[in-house]
């Protein structure tokens, strides 16, 4: 046999270029979504607002991490309406998103920590 | 999980949906960033301008936003499609063979599994599919030595059954009888038909509606009989007897002359629930049986009487194992209330019963227990024969497509080097051979659907009307089916092509295909020539067999003048001697019309083994102490009608005709042969199983005996004679006329009905006619048989076409250096010829054994002299080694077309 499955999933994982981006992506969306269901438009507002415009992000890369959330089960996509009456698609966390929210959580923070500890030390 | 599945489903079937939703996302998003810019104080066209910038490039978003969802790869398959079909259409010819190839693969295997699904998941023809419904077994009545067997019920069983109310909601209760049907009409000749005595609840149970008219309602079992009797007919009856009119309802006609009157007409197909004999069916009312069958009560009342068939629903929630304790001591019961000494007599005479009980889904292949087993080892063998066809189809195809990948190897290994996964790749070429194998599974259902529907138009009394089904499961086997054939003929191809050294093929310098995979192909080709040959020769024989034995079909002169008229004597009248007197009118009636020169009754035809008193038989005689013959009975001056000349001794008297016959007439030969120069008359033989020896009082000319015979002698069987025993009625007259009879035929008719209107006429035909028909069956089989062969000459001659072909494309470079080096053409051809006809030689040398073996079988079976067979075996390896030539030269030819410059350029 010439391929193996470990080459695949090792090439599907080097395939996206920047997977702590993304990861952090990730988990930004998941937790803004934790607090109210949110549409697009209105997640990538309040990640500049309350990043200060530090992190900018666009719409070409949180639109494929929703959907990719919807598919892994861990957000929920629905249909509501904005305040001026347009049929809108809004997002809510789901019990798993909930659950891979604090794990991820707790793997930043000690990320974050570590991250912290070698900036002061050196 | 669920919701992963949903997703899953969502991703392939609402995909329109999901990329408007998308769409509709996305410009709501859009459309908020401007207003906001408005807001901010921009200009409209300025906002939207903005707002579009920063959202970047749609498509890409879009593409990405696919791929999270995971849909890529409807993507993928579509344009794995495609791309399937623009290379069919690259290569038609090798697509079209590859095609018939698998359509035969798939398609026997998939006519056999529908055939069989039907037999084993259908309640029968014209009966809707109903998973309650049930047949009540009861004894098992088998034939000591024949192949009837049926399970039987006594009456009083089926009423103790409808009475188990907590197992079952309705029970129906049938048995048939052959009967004689008659029209008022004169002009048309009664019928044997199949009389089904149905309970009122019948059709009700089965589901089964009329196509007109009505059906009995369900009432209690018990039908009063004295009022006029009503009978619903088959469609096939309604055809032939009514002329499909429409108006049939409350007609009147006669079954063994009692009338009764149509109210239904059964569905088309719908014969019974399995009882039936004849297309030709009339159900009646179950009380009519007395009547209408001449026979007494008791056939209700006795418990000695088992002739009964139950149909039952079970009642929701039971299964046939709850039903089955009480259903074998209500049987254990009955057995028990036989009297003793009708069941040990009926146990000693020639049915065998056997007490037993059981219940069983209502089903087709359950119809007779003894075709049941017999299906399931049939289904077993045509299973595993149908398997290994497949098996050779795709390793053929398998061969073709290696060959054709050579040529496309240039191409793999370019879009390899640009990055092309190799995953992706594979994953296209069994896109195209899982389309290949769909394409040819729809090829093979349509000629097996289209077979059927001829058969069963042509031969409607011998298939099983509608029986086959094309329902979901054989769709669903059909299409799995295929894909798995798909993925076997296509993935080692698809390996093979994909697994590539890049540089050098993109030098044109690939190494040679792996050695391994060459040698694999080529024992397959000389394993399929091997086993084409032993075919190929048993064929050959049959033919010529054939062929010798129309010609041995021993003609007379006096065929033309012979009529053969078979009646039914027994259905329909009274009694014996009502039959008996009728057989003799219709006799003397046919003897003395114009134009008829005599007639004689004629008995039947069956073969027995003939045993010599030891003290008679001549001690060298080269016969075995037991002989197969064929028997035939005769009335006195039958011998003399057929122009049999008695060489010795003396004809049977009138007297000799009685219940027990102990005088026989044989050939001379045969006489001869067992008793050398001595007089036969006076000599004994024992027939089968009698007790006693019958007495030799004739002998006759043998030559001109086998002039009675339709067939040719399958293997030595003398035909022996002997006196009509009275003990039956023969229903078989033969007439001899002074000119050509067939002119006659409708006189004949005529003249017998005129005689005995009750005494159905079952068949009539002069001798010719019926050799004709004789002589174009074994014509047909011999034809069937021979197709036969060729395919499977067909097939390896495509195998070997694939292993040449491959090798000229694989070694284009060498015969490029060879040309170049000055090979003439024909040199380099001969090259791949030799080795291709190397194989095909090597497969007949192999498959010689097989071939004797073959033949042994085939001259034991038939009898077949052994001078033929050195002729037709080298017939078959001429014919063999032209086709295989053929297949090779083909492909070899090609070799000779290549351009040295062409071919080394890239050196």
């Amino acid at each position: 046999m010439g391929f193996s499955l470990v080459a695949l999933v090792e090439s599907a994982m080097t395939s996206s270029n920047t997977p702590l981006l993304q990861g952090t992506l990730d988990l930004i969306v998941l937790q803004l979504l934790r607090s109210e269901p949110t549409n697009g438009y209105d997640l990538t507002l309040r990640i500049q607002a309350i990043t200060k415009d530090v992190l900018n992000v666009n719409a070409g890369s949180l639109y494929p991490a929703l959907y990719r959330l919807e598919e892994k089960g861990l957000i929920r996509a629905s249909w509501g309406v904005t305040e001026n009456g347009r049929r809108a698609k809004v997002y809510s966390l789901t019990a798993a998103g909930r659950k891979q929210l604090a794990a991820q959580r707790d793997v930043w923070e000690r990320f974050s920590s570590a991250l912290t500890a070698i900036l002061r030390t050196t | 999980m669920l919701n992963r599945l949903f997703l899953w489903f969502r991703s392939i079937f609402l995909r329109a949906r999901l990329e408007r939703e998308m769409h509709e996302e996305i410009a709501l998003h859009i459309e908020q960033a401007t207003a906001r810019y408005i807001d901010r104080g921009m200009s409209p066209a300025d906002a939207a301008q903005a707002a579009r910038r920063e959202f970047g490039n749609f498509d890409f978003i879009e593409e990405d936003a696919r791929d999270a969802r995971g849909q890529r790869w409807i993507d993928a398959v579509r344009s794995d499609v495609r791309f399937a079909l623009r290379h069919f259409r690259r290569t038609p010819l090798a697509t079209v063979t590859m095609l018939l190839v698998l359509a035969l693969g798939i398609g026997v295997n998939v006519a056999l599994f529908t055939v069989f699904n039907s037999l084993w998941t259908l309640p029968g023809p014209g009966i809707p599919r109903d998973e309650s419904l049930v047949r009540i077994r009861g004894i098992d009545v088998s034939e000591r030595w024949g192949r009837l067997s049926s399970r039987a019920l006594s009456y009083g069983e089926v009423l103790e059954y409808a009475s188990q109310e907590q197992l079952f909601s309705a029970v129906a209760a049938s048995t048939s009888e052959d009967a004689l049907l008659a029209t008022a009409d004169p002009e048309r000749p009664p019928l044997t038909a199949s009389a089904a005595y149905v309970s009122d609840n019948y059709f009700d149970v089965l589901n089964v509606r009329p196509v007109l008219g009505r059906v009995w309602s369900a009432t209690p079992l018990h039908a009063d009989p004295t009022t006029v009797l009503t009978a619903v007919i088959s469609y096939a009856n309604w055809e032939r007897v009514f002329d499909s009119a429409p108006d049939v309802i409350g007609r009147t006609f006669r079954v063994n002359d009692v009338p009764v009157t149509v109210v239904g007409v059964a569905p088309r197909g719908f014969r019974s629930s399995g009882d039936a004999s004849s297309r030709y069916a009339v159900w009646l009312p179950l009380a009519a049986y007395p009547i209408v069958q001449r026979s007494e009560l008791h056939v209700f009342t006795s418990p000695d009487s088992a002739r009964f068939s139950a149909i039952a629903h079970l009642r929701p929630g039971v299964d046939t194992e709850q039903a089955l304790p009480v259903v074998k001591a209500i049987a254990a019961r009955a057995d028990a209330a036989r009297t003793p000494r009708v069941a040990s007599r009926l146990r000693g005479g020639p049915m065998r019963w056997t007490a037993t009980a059981d219940v069983v889904p209502l089903l087709a292949h359950n119809q007779n227990p003894r075709d049941d087993s017999e299906l399931k080892v049939i289904a077993a063998v045509m299973g595993a024969l149908t398997l290994l066809i497949l098996l050779i189809t795709c390793a053929n195809v398998s061969s073709l497509l290696v060959g054709l990948a050579v040529s496309r190897r240039r191409e793999m290994a370019v879009r390899l080097s640009l990055g092309a996964a190799r995953k992706r790749l594979i994953g296209q070429l069994l896109t195209e051979s899982i389309l290949l194998a769909f394409a040819a599974a729809a090829l093979g259902v349509f000629v097996f659907w289209a077979v059927m529907r001829v058969l069963t138009t042509r031969f409607p009394d011998e298939m099983l009307d509608q029986l086959v089904v094309l329902d979901w499961r054989a769709a669903l086997f059909t299409g799995g089916f295929a894909i798995v054939t798909g993925i076997i003929f296509g993935l080692s191809p698809a390996l093979h092509a994909t697994r590539l050294a890049l540089a050098e093929v993109l030098k044109d310098a690939a190494a040679a295909v792996s050695g391994s995979r060459a040698l694999l192909q080529r024992a397959l080709v000389v394993v399929q020539i091997m086993l084409t040959q032993p075919l190929l020769i048993g064929i050959g024989a049959l033919l010529l067999l054939s062929i010798s034995d129309i010609r041995k079909l021993a003609t007379s002169e006096l065929d033309g003048r012979i009529v053969n008229m078979s009646f039914d004597p027994y259905i329909g009248v009274a009694s014996d001697a009502e039959a008996r007197s009728s057989m003799v009118r219709i006799h003397e009636r046919l003897a003395a019309l114009p134009g008829v020169a005599g007639a004689a009754a004629e008995g039947w035809v069956m073969s027995r083994s003939a045993t010599p008193h030891p003290s008679d038989r001549h001690p060298a005689s080269p016969l075995p102490d037991t002989i197969r013959v064929s028997g035939r009975m005769a009335a006195p001056g039958y011998l003399g009608l057929r122009d049999i000349r008695i060489i010795r001794g003396r004809d049977f008297l009138e007297s000799e005709m009685d219940t027990i016959i102990t005088s026989v007439i044989i050939g001379d030969d045969f006489a001869r042969r067992l008793f050398g120069d001595a007089d036969p008359i006076g000599r004994r033989l024992r027939f089968e199983r009698d007790s006693f020896y019958m007495q030799i009082v004739g002998v006759a000319d043998e030559d001109a005996m086998e002039t009675l015979r339709l067939g040719a002698p399958s293997s030595y069987q003398p035909i022996i004679f002997w006196p009509i025993n009275t003990a039956a009625i023969p229903g078989r007259i033969v007439v001899r006329t002074h000119g050509p009879a067939e002119p006659l035929l409708p006189h004949l008719r005529a003249a017998a009905a005129a005689a005995a209107p009750r005494i159905p006429l079952s068949a009539i035909n002069t001798m010719q006619q019926s050799r004709e028909s004789t002589r174009r069956s074994l014509l047909q089989g011999f034809a069937a048989i021979g197709a036969g062969g060729l395919l499977a000459l067909f097939l390896s001659a495509i195998g070997l076409y694939a292993i040449v072909a491959f090798a000229v494309s694989q070694r284009t470079r060498e015969i490029g250096i060879r040309t170049a080096l000055g090979a003439r053409r024909s040199q380099v051809v001969g090259l791949f010829f030799r080795s291709g006809v190397r194989l095909s030689v090597l497969g007949l040398i192999l498959g010689l054994p097989l071939s004797l073996i073959a033949l042994r079988m085939l001259r034991e079976q038939t009898g077949m002299p052994p001078t033929n067979t050195p002729v037709v075996a080298t017939c078959v390896a001429a014919g063999v080694l032209i086709v295989a030539g053929l297949a090779t030269w083909l492909p070899a030819r090609r070799a000779a077309s290549v351009d040295p410059l062409t071919a080394l350029r890239s050196e």
